[in-house]
């Protein structure tokens, strides 16, 4: 178990600057995940924690310890990599037992010991029965609780994993979700992993960083992620379908974009009065946004906005209806749909909108307005 | 077009008809000039044939009665022997070594060679590519007495005090013969220990370095058990060529001084063109192409079941 | 073996100096006697029996003059071109047919062919010389290049097909069948559709093709009698026909039967690299 703490951390293989002045901190038995697109420097990120790779700025502390001139093996960090990185030329039992058999002379364990931790480990992982295969001769679930196996055996102080359920079909993935939860419960470590998914990143993480190109966006729990986003960037990354974003004006304690008109809390009303340019980025989540058909009963004192439907997806328990309204830029906006059966494309449907609080971001910057952007 | 491939019809030959004639020809020619004359050789080798004198007699496996009671025979076995001996061990052992030096660690561009190493690689290619009769010439210069280099640098360091002459020498002239293949040789291993290495996924070796090895633990442990079915193939095509050497050393001793680097082909070869004795210089060939079939089998059958060990 | 992203520590600095020197040794290694053979071929006769100095200080063009003159190499070196050049189009050709076929054809056999031609690349040059001698003699191609170019054919192919064999299958099939479909019979197919993407690989075989027939030695010694349709190698061979060895020459003749090797193999390294380890990549 330990707190890792990474400080201003830059990386850069020649002259591309992978990862720029990064810093977060990740608390002691928390389950942390680097969520960004491919190339955002997360498995880079990954990389510089378990020291396969030097920082070319900044420092990386564990529970307030530098570590960063220190190698993997000195630093007491377990990595389960996204291609497993078995040794395909050893069993199972002798992949389980590794780690253990290539420890400094004096801090290996005798064989009976080596023996009986593979033992444990195997069992608790459901691998006893093919503890003298050989990977190859294993489906993907189970060589993924072999990577897991071998870098638990140590007991490491840091667990880190990269994009760990990404190759595993949906089944399967709920499968190791569960397992991976398990683990983390069992052995109260300090998980940080690695995924390009945001449903892998927000179902299982207590936090999670975001990031983009290198740079940190934004570090929340889920919960703050999804409702308070701190920039245009992380709105629109996180949630699917993902946010609209319209080109609107502060006009007055009311923010408008085109025909939609959303009045906005006074607290935020009030902040935004210091700002001087009125144009602002107008952020809805499509939930935000209700379409009914255009024949259903208006309820009272709501405003509705007709608008063409374009298309509808139905993820059976929920149904998006993308529409077109008119003088709106941009034109297409996603939304809720009500009644989804009454719902046709090309046909006029009703918008409404239930935002109480609107995300606004500043056209310039990407940043959240008229909010502490946690 | 067609929505079903009627093979077949209009006239077109089948596919396995265009097989085989397609086969035809270099089967053909190999059978005319390579098979024929190899079953021919071992007809021959129960005659006792010699051209100039008009013999032709059978005599059955009389031939290889007296190989079994040829000393010189023995003699150029043992010599061959020990020469594919260390010259594959020696090459093996330094194309590895070279193939280690030449494998680069993978950039983050994730680029396979960097521009020095594919220059290096050119390098080490040249060897292989020089004529066995051109690289005798030229080792023989350097192995000259008088005015060689090796003679000269050994005497400038202090090693030895006076010229030596290494081709002159039996026990010598073996090992140099040795060195020289072993030079020739080494790029051909080189180059395949360098793609078997290059065939190990990175990610192994950054799962190793997590796992706490030390460089030593992650060689002996994952890089040397997984290039060893390179190694075997290796060490299978080497054997075979080791072997059945003959230019090279031809060139640079002719077999002596006195018969101390003759091998088997030399040997078969003075039989068969220098007392002309056809019928038992096949019997010779025969046998050397039987101990190298054996040789062959042995190592493919191991390869195969430790192939099946690790993969 | 350098392990990926070693993070850059002051004991680094050691294996990065070892690594530099070891490399060194293996270039003068490797690159050493060919240099040195330059060396001598461009040193005066007086020069050539006085050690030290190395390097010559009168350097002299007369051992390549001598060597390249009309009645030196010159005849050889032409035979060479002719035989290296048939040989490989020849081989090449025949080879790259049955290597479709054993790739891509539904034909009985194929482990046998293979087998057999892996077994006949076994057997030792030296038993077939003398069948092989009868044989050239009866078709009354004693001493002509005909005979050489056919024999180096024969003896190219079991490598060339191999090769071949394994860069027709690295081929998608599907490429194939879509010839078929589109109304292409096996013949049309190879040719229009198969051997463009092939061609790495043809170059691959026909550089170890050229390098085998130019490098041959054991047949071209045999099978021929005068300068008619001796080769390169048998000529250096033969070089000293007196009692002295003009080492100058030799070192000049060396280096001109060798340079056409060396030009093709940095010219198409990647070919040859590529064609090498094909080769070995056997069933």
């Amino acid at each position: 178990m330990a707190e890792v703490a990474l400080n201003g951390i830059g990386k850069r293989f020649g002259a591309t600057e992978v990862i720029r002045d990064l810093t977060l901190s990740v608390r002691d038995g928390e389950r942390f995940a680097l969520l960004g697109p491919s190339g955002s420097g997360k498995s880079t990120l990954l990389h510089l924690i378990a020291g396969l790779e030097a920082p070319s700025s900044g420092c990386i502390l564990f529970d307030g310890r530098d570590v960063t001139a220190l190698q993997p093996r000195e630093r007491d960090v377990a990595l389960v990599f996204q291609s497993y990185a078995l040794y395909p030329h050893m069993t199972v039992a002798d992949n389980l037992a590794f780690p253990l058999r290539v420890a400094k002379r004096g801090a290996r364990p005798d064989r009976r010991t080596i023996q009986q931790a593979v033992r444990r480990v195997a069992d608790s992982l459901g691998l006893g029965s093919v503890l003298e295969r050989r990977p190859g001769e294993l489906s993907g679930g189970q060589r993924q609780r072999v990577a897991l196996g071998r870098a638990i055996i140590r007991q490491p102080a840091v667990f880190l994993l990269d994009e760990p359920l990404s190759n595993l079909d949906v089944q399967l993935r709920a499968d190791m979700r569960a397992e991976l939860r398990r683990l983390h419960e069992q052995l109260k470590i300090t998980m940080i992993y690695v995924t390009h998914d945001q449903i892998e990143a927000l179902t299982l993480a207590d936090r999670v960083a975001v990031l983009d190109q290198g740079r940190l966006q934004q570090v929340g729990t889920p919960a703050e992620l999804y409702q308070t986003p701190a920039n245009l960037f992380v709105a629109t990354f996180i949630g699917h379908p993902a946010m609209n974003l319209l080109e609107a004006l502060l006009d007055d304690g009311t923010v408008t974009s085109g025909p939609i008109r959303i009045p906005l809390p006074t607290t935020q009303a009030e902040r935004l009065r210091a700002r001087n340019t009125r144009t602002v980025t107008l952020g809805l989540r499509p939930e935000q946004i209700r379409v009914a058909a255009w024949e259903t009963r208006a309820r009272a004192e709501e405003d509705r906005l007709p608008a063409t439907v374009r298309e509808i997806e139905s993820t059976g328990a929920q149904t998006w209806a993308t529409c077109e309204l008119a003088a709106q830029n941009p034109p297409v906006i996603v939304g809720l749909a009500e009644e989804a059966l009454r719902i046709k494309p090309g046909a006029t449907a009703a918008l409404s909108f239930r935002a109480a609080r609107p995300h606004l971001f500043d056209p310039m910057t990407g940043l959240r307005l008229g909010e502490e952007a946690s | 077009m067609t929505g079903t491939m009627r093979v077949g019809s209009k006239g077109r030959l089948s596919e396995a008809a265009s097989g085989y004639l397609f086969v035809a020809p270099a089967l053909l020619i190999v059978a005319l000039l390579a098979l024929v004359p190899i079953l021919t050789a071992m007809w021959l080798s129960l005659y006792r044939h010699l051209p100039i004198f008009g013999i032709t007699e059978f005599v059955g496996l009389r031939n290889y009665l007296a190989l079994w009671s040829d000393q010189r025979f023995w003699s150029a076995c043992a010599t061959t022997l020990y020469f594919t001996g260390v010259s594959v061990g020696a090459e093996l052992l330094l194309g590895l070594g070279i193939a280690l030096l030449l494998d680069q660690p993978w950039n983050a561009a994730g680029k396979e060679q960097t521009e020095a190493e594919r220059w290096l690689r050119v390098v080490m290619l040249i060897p292989w590519t020089v004529p066995t009769v051109v690289s005798a010439r030229m080792w023989e210069w350097l192995y000259q007495t008088d005015y060689g280099l090796l003679n000269h640098l050994l005497m400038t360091a202090g090693v030895i005090e006076g010229p030596v002459n290494w081709l002159g020498h039996p026990y010598w002239a073996l090992h140099a013969a040795i060195a020289m293949d072993v030079w020739k040789a080494t790029p051909f291993a080189a180059l395949l220990l360098l793609a078997g290495l290059k065939a190990i996924p990175p990610d192994l070796y950054r799962a190793a370095r997590v796992d706490g090895a030390s460089r030593w633990s992650i060689f002996r442990h994952i890089t040397l058990p997984l290039l060893l079915p390179v190694m075997l193939v290796v060490l299978a095509f080497r054997t075979m060529d080791a072997f059945r050497v003959f230019d090279a050393v031809y060139v640079l001793t002719g077999g002596g001084p006195g018969n101390s680097t003759e091998t088997l082909s030399i040997y078969t070869y003075d039989v068969l063109f220098q007392t002309l004795r056809f019928g038992y210089g096949s019997a010779l060939a025969s046998v050397i192409f039987a101990m190298i079939l054996m040789l062959t089998a042995a190592s493919f059958i191991v390869m195969r079941r430790r192939l099946h060990a690790v993969v | 073996m350098t392990v990926p992203g070693r993070i850059k520590r002051a004991g680094d600095l050691g294996w990065r100096l070892g690594r530099i020197l070891a490399l060194g040794l293996f270039v003068s290694w490797a690159l050493g006697p060919l240099a040195w053979q330059g060396i001598t071929s461009i040193k005066s006769e007086q020069e050539l029996v006085r050690l030290p100095p190395l390097l010559p200080e009168t350097p002299t063009a007369t051992h390549y003059r001598t060597v390249t003159a009309r009645s030196g190499l010159g005849r050889e070196i032409l035979n060479s071109i002719i035989v290296a050049t048939s040989a490989t189009v020849s081989a090449i050709a025949v080879a790259a047919l049955c290597a479709f076929a054993l790739a891509r054809l539904p034909i009985a056999g194929k482990t046998t062919i293979l087998s057999l031609l892996l077994g006949i690349s076994m057997f030792p040059p030296v038993a077939v010389i003398s069948p092989l001698y009868l044989l050239v003699r009866w078709l009354g191609l004693r001493d002509t290049l005909a005979a050489l170019i056919l024999t180096h054919t024969a003896y190219a192919l079991p490598l060339a097909i191999w090769v071949l064999t394994v860069f027709f299958r690295q081929i998608p099939v599907e490429l194939y069948w879509a010839a078929r479909v589109d109304g292409c019979g096996p013949w049309r197919a190879l040719w229009s559709v198969l051997i463009p993407p092939a061609r790495p690989g043809l170059a691959a075989a026909a550089l170890l093709a050229f390098i085998f027939s130019w490098n041959e030695f054991m047949f071209a010694l045999t099978l021929t009698a005068t300068d008619r349709s001796r080769t390169a190698p048998v000529a250096i061979a033969l070089f000293p026909s007196l009692h002295e060895v003009p080492w100058g020459d030799m070192a000049a003749a060396t280096l001109v039967v060798t340079a056409p090797v060396i030009a093709l193999a940095l010219a198409f390294q990647r070919h040859l690299l590529a064609g090498l380890t094909a080769g070995s990549i056997k069933g």
